[in-house]
């Protein structure tokens, strides 16, 4: 007590907040951040309980459910990583990191190895569930001019997984300069077994019975969105232009794929449309997940140089086409998003 | 050895005060005046200014590394530098490294405290710092050399005669590969810990300071070039990344006395070019190979008359042209120059009697910009300083408002990750302080003081991915410093304390009421020296209270005590030999929670940092000849 309050004196006896509720059952895992520092809460999916903060986190931070754990992955303080129990955030079941610099972008798991997409590596990189690095897998062959193929997102769809290459050049500032590409990935060694030709700059996410891959430069309406079949069939579903935003999430769901986006003026409302109905809302959509059910979740954060909005936690209704918000009050805004199946 | 601090609360030179007077153009301030050759060899000017209650310093690193000043809570763009007169970031503009600047060309540090009724017409939010060049007769040279492959060489030579004259050349060079402690990371996994040294930190620097004296002008040039490794933060570190600055100051000051009147002026060119090259894009998004060019050009005239026995009347204007032009080598692409015009009026009325004295000022500031677009501002600063005298006792208070237009980056950015937003209103602050003084052998000062800034610069990130100021921030700090010094034949010390509560004021509850980050409650460095014949043993203490290193409060900085010791010894007449020591202790870490939010009380070590991934070093030592004349 004593060795506590002598701290505590010194600090200006400010403690640090608590979170007010226990999340018990299936839930919402949400790294929030204001990019100076950031914290792990949990929300149930009723709504019931926003509980945070339940641990600190970095300031781009990455959360994944990966079987029986939940994944924690931040490259802003030495790309460490966490696997957590679901619903027990007081201390990981382990923690390691990954060599320096590597900027993970997304990690899936198959097996008892994980698999981490690094933007600032020509390969992926696999580990044990303890962060052993059990092997890499060169992607010197599918890298652009500048060596790099910027690997950003894992998606699978069934068995299969896919791993998207966005193929930036950084000498000319992040630009695409020619087609993304998609890697199908033996889920066993990892190794490539096919890639597919895509739009620029892909962004990926699984789809039902396909991939979802929003193209183009970010924050201009130059692409579109993709329907790629596991066999690499491609379909565009709509343009950027034809939208009036830049897709930043895109899923299927029950009454047919709906994109959500920015608007290319970072001062004005976001946009979601599902099918032919399009409405606008305040928050900036920054992660959505996907349950097993076809249920869709996600986290959104104000719209900070705007001024407007607010963080939420959210499920789409498709049939409405609006985000019934779940949560609301988060201490940062959210960042990234997983949904746990089972709880404490 | 000991540091002088001259605490003082003046208005003309004839009135009595502690050690040497202020600069009157800096009167009516809160003043500690601080004598550089005072300091440890390993010092730099941030060291200096630390010895002042009320400021705050950062550092990247150790020696040679950037280094920044807050004082009384505010951020080191609210702080001010002057040197002979010179605003050096005015306005903030460009908040200035202070290990730039050669501490060997100084006579002087004068760490202005809070808002001030001088006579430089300084509006800083949180204070200045008032550079003044040495004067004495010397011929000097000091050699030193220290851990991190840190060398230093420095040349002081002044005559005086009919024309005096000043040159000074100062030569640092560091390797700066000091070793840290690397949690990577992982707080809870401290398996995995290890120390690493600091790579690409190195760090060149050549700094030059020469002047003129012609009678009542005075023409001066200071210039630094410096090359440095940008070493990134400890998560991200680099290998290639650099960064150059090349700065060139010309002023021409000058003060005449006609009876009653005196007449100064003092006006400069500076000229501040910067190189920033990435060229793996370790630092920041993509390669980068930028040049900035930020120039200005200014007079500052100035009118002292005497209107009655007590009463004096002043006017001092400061008229300035300022520009920054970009370049993003890399793309080939110049931005076109973006320049503004920034006028200071400030008319001020002192009265004085024996005894007694009060300072009225009113400080007008505008900027125009050439493009007459949304950048104008206009700023009214009123301030009243008073102080009376019993015996050795001395009351004073002083108040008023400051304010600090938006710079040209914050303005029109940097064609990089900060974009500009010419929207921006000015900064605004308004304070008090009140405080009692005793002088004589032994000295002491008790000031209470209390802030309100408003609209306070903030960079906030984007969707894009780059960062753009808007006006967000609010903060109130309330604060008590106290300082204390005594010297005598054989040895003497100082002590100077800062309690702070400095707050953020905020509509959203995760940052109102919450601590304003890295900006400690309580703060002290107590110096002090032993001499023994030619022998002098001196030791200093530094203590700073735990910190926040993020606004919401969330990541604690632990409190951290550094312990200095320096010897010296005088062989013979005009010799001097130093060893000082710098965190005598090597405290390199600190201990934390691992999981402040829960129930869980493990800490774990986590290296010391100022700023957030950037390490500060452990023990250095540093040893040191001077020959001087």
């Amino acid at each position: 007590m004593r060795g506590a309050l002598v701290p505590l004196i010194l600090v200006g006896c400010l403690e640090p907040p608590r979170a007010t509720c226990e999340v018990a059952g299936p839930h919402l895992l949400v790294a929030s951040t204001d990019y100076r520092s950031g914290v792990l809460g949990a929300v149930a999916l009723d709504g019931s309980c926003l509980a945070e903060p339940l641990a600190p986190a970095g300031t781009d931070p990455l959360l994944r459910a990966a079987g029986d754990r939940m994944v924690y992955a931040d490259s802003s303080d030495g790309d460490a990583v966490r696997t957590y129990a679901p619903g027990a955030y007081e201390a990981p079941l382990t923690e390691f990191a990954l060599p320096k610099g590597g900027n993970t972008h997304d990690v899936a798991r198959s097996g008892e190895a994980l698999v981490f997409a690094r933007y600032d590596e020509a390969a992926l990189t696999v580990t044990d569930l303890s962060g052993r690095v059990t092997r890499r897998v060169e992607l010197d062959a599918d890298a652009d001019a500048d060596g790099l193929p910027e690997a950003d997102r894992f998606a699978w769809v069934g068995e299969r997984l896919f791993v998207s290459l966005q193929r930036l050049d950084r000498a000319a500032g992040f630009v695409p300069v020619g087609p993304g590409r998609i890697l199908e990935l033996d889920p066993n060694t990892f190794a490539v077994l096919a890639r597919h030709e895509v739009g620029p700059n892909p962004r990926l996410w699984p789809g039902r019975g396909r991939l979802l891959v929003a193209t183009g430069a970010f924050f201009s309406l130059d692409g579109a969105v993709e329907s790629l079949a596991p066999d690499g069939v491609r379909t565009v579903l709509a343009t950027e232009a034809e939208l009036g935003f830049d897709v930043t999430i895109a899923v299927d769901t029950d009454a047919g794929p709906v994109f959500l986006g920015l608007d290319p003026d970072d001062t004005q409302p976001s946009h979601l449309v599902c099918g032919d109905r399009h409405v606008r809302f305040d928050d900036w959509p920054r992660d959505a997940v996907t349950a097993v059910d076809g249920a869709v979740w996600g986290v959104s954060r104000p719209l900070d140089f705007a001024g407007i909005g607010a963080a939420s936690a959210w499920t789409l209704d498709p049939d409405g086409c609006a985000l019934d918000v779940v949560a609301e009050g988060f201490l940062l805004g959210p960042a990234s998003v997983a949904l746990a199946a089972t709880g404490r | 050895m000991v540091v002088l601090i001259a605490t003082a609360f003046a208005d003309e030179p004839d009135v009595e005060v502690w050690g040497d007077a202020p600069d009157p153009g800096v009167a009516g301030a809160r003043v500690t005046s601080i004598d550089p050759r005072t300091l440890p060899a390993s010092a730099d000017l941030a060291t200096a200014a630390a010895r002042a209650p009320g400021v705050v310093v950062r550092r990247l690193g150790g020696l040679g590394d950037p280094a920044e000043i807050g004082i009384r809570g505010a951020g080191a763009r609210h702080t001010e530098l002057w040197l002979d007169g010179v605003p050096l970031n005015p306005e903030g503009a460009e908040a200035v490294d202070v290990s730039d600047l050669p501490l060997a060309a100084l006579a002087r540090v004068d760490v202005l405290r809070g808002p001030t009724p001088t006579g430089a017409g300084v509006p800083a939010l949180g204070g200045a710092l008032w550079l003044v060049s040495r004067r004495d007769v010397v011929e000097q040279v000091d050699l030193a050399a220290g851990s991190f492959g840190t060398a230093r060489a420095t040349l002081v030579e002044s005559v005086g005669g009919r024309v005096p004259a000043l040159l000074v050349v100062d030569g640092l060079s560091t390797a700066g590969d000091f070793p840290w402690y690397d949690d990577r990371g992982t707080d809870f996994e401290p398996g995995d810990d290890r120390t690493v040294r600091r790579e690409n930190n190195a760090a060149q620097r050549l700094s030059t300071l020469a002047r003129l004296d012609l009678g009542p002008a005075t023409l001066f040039h200071a210039a630094t070039v410096r090359e440095d490794g940008v070493p990134g933060f400890t998560s991200e570190p680099t290998s290639e990344a650099t960064f150059g600055l090349h700065r060139e100051l010309l002023g021409l000051a000058g003060r005449w006395d006609r009876g009653r009147t005196a007449l100064t002026a003092t006006s400069w060119a500076l000229l501040r070019r910067e190189t920033y090259r990435d060229p793996l894009g370790e630092v920041g998004l993509g390669v980068q190979d930028d040049r900035s060019e930020l120039w200005s050009v200014g007079v500052a005239p100035g009118l002292q008359t005497a209107l009655s026995r007590r009463w004096r009347g002043d006017l001092s204007l400061h008229l300035r042209q300022e520009g920054i032009r970009t370049t993003d080598v890399a793309a080939d692409e110049v931005a076109p120059m973006r320049s503004r015009s920034v006028a200071r009026v400030q008319v001020g009325a002192p009265f004085r009697s024996t005894g007694e004295a009060v300072w009225p000022t009113v400080l007008v500031l505008g900027v125009s910009s050439a493009e007459r677009t949304r950048d104008a501002a206009l700023l009214v600063l009123p301030r009243l300083g008073a102080r009376a005298e019993v015996g050795p006792v001395a009351v004073s208070a002083s108040g008023g408002w400051s304010g600090r237009p938006p710079d040209l980056v914050e303005l029109y950015g940097d064609r990089g990750a900060q974009v500009g937003n010419p929207a921006l209103r000015p900064e605004r602050g308004r304070g008090v302080d009140a405080g009692v003084a005793v002088g004589g052998a032994a000295r002491a000062e008790v000031v209470a003081f209390a802030s309100d800034l408003r609209d306070l610069i903030v960079w906030i990130p984007t969707p894009q991915g780059v960062a753009r100021p808007a006006n967000v921030d609010r903060a109130r700090i309330l604060g008590l410093e106290g300082s204390a010094g005594i010297e005598g034949s054989r040895g003497g010390g100082t002590v100077a304390l800062t309690a702070l509560d400095a707050r953020q004021v905020d509509p959203d509850p995760t940052y109102d009421g919450r601590r304003l980050p890295r900006v400690p409650g309580l703060e002290g460095v107590v110096a002090g020296h032993l001499a023994f014949g030619p022998v002098d043993l001196g030791a200093d203490l530094s203590a700073t209270s735990a910190t926040y290193a993020d606004p919401a409060n969330f990541v604690a900085e632990a409190p951290r005590l550094l312990v200095g010791a320096t010897g010296r010894w005088a062989p013979a007449p005009g010799w001097r030999l130093e060893v000082d020591v710098r965190n005598t202790l090597g405290t390199r870490t600190a201990l934390v929670p691992r999981n402040p939010f829960g129930s869980d009380d493990t800490r774990v070590p986590r290296p010391l940092e100022d700023f957030g991934g950037y390490p500060l070093p452990g023990r250095s030592v540093t040893c040191a000849v001077r020959w001087s004349r």
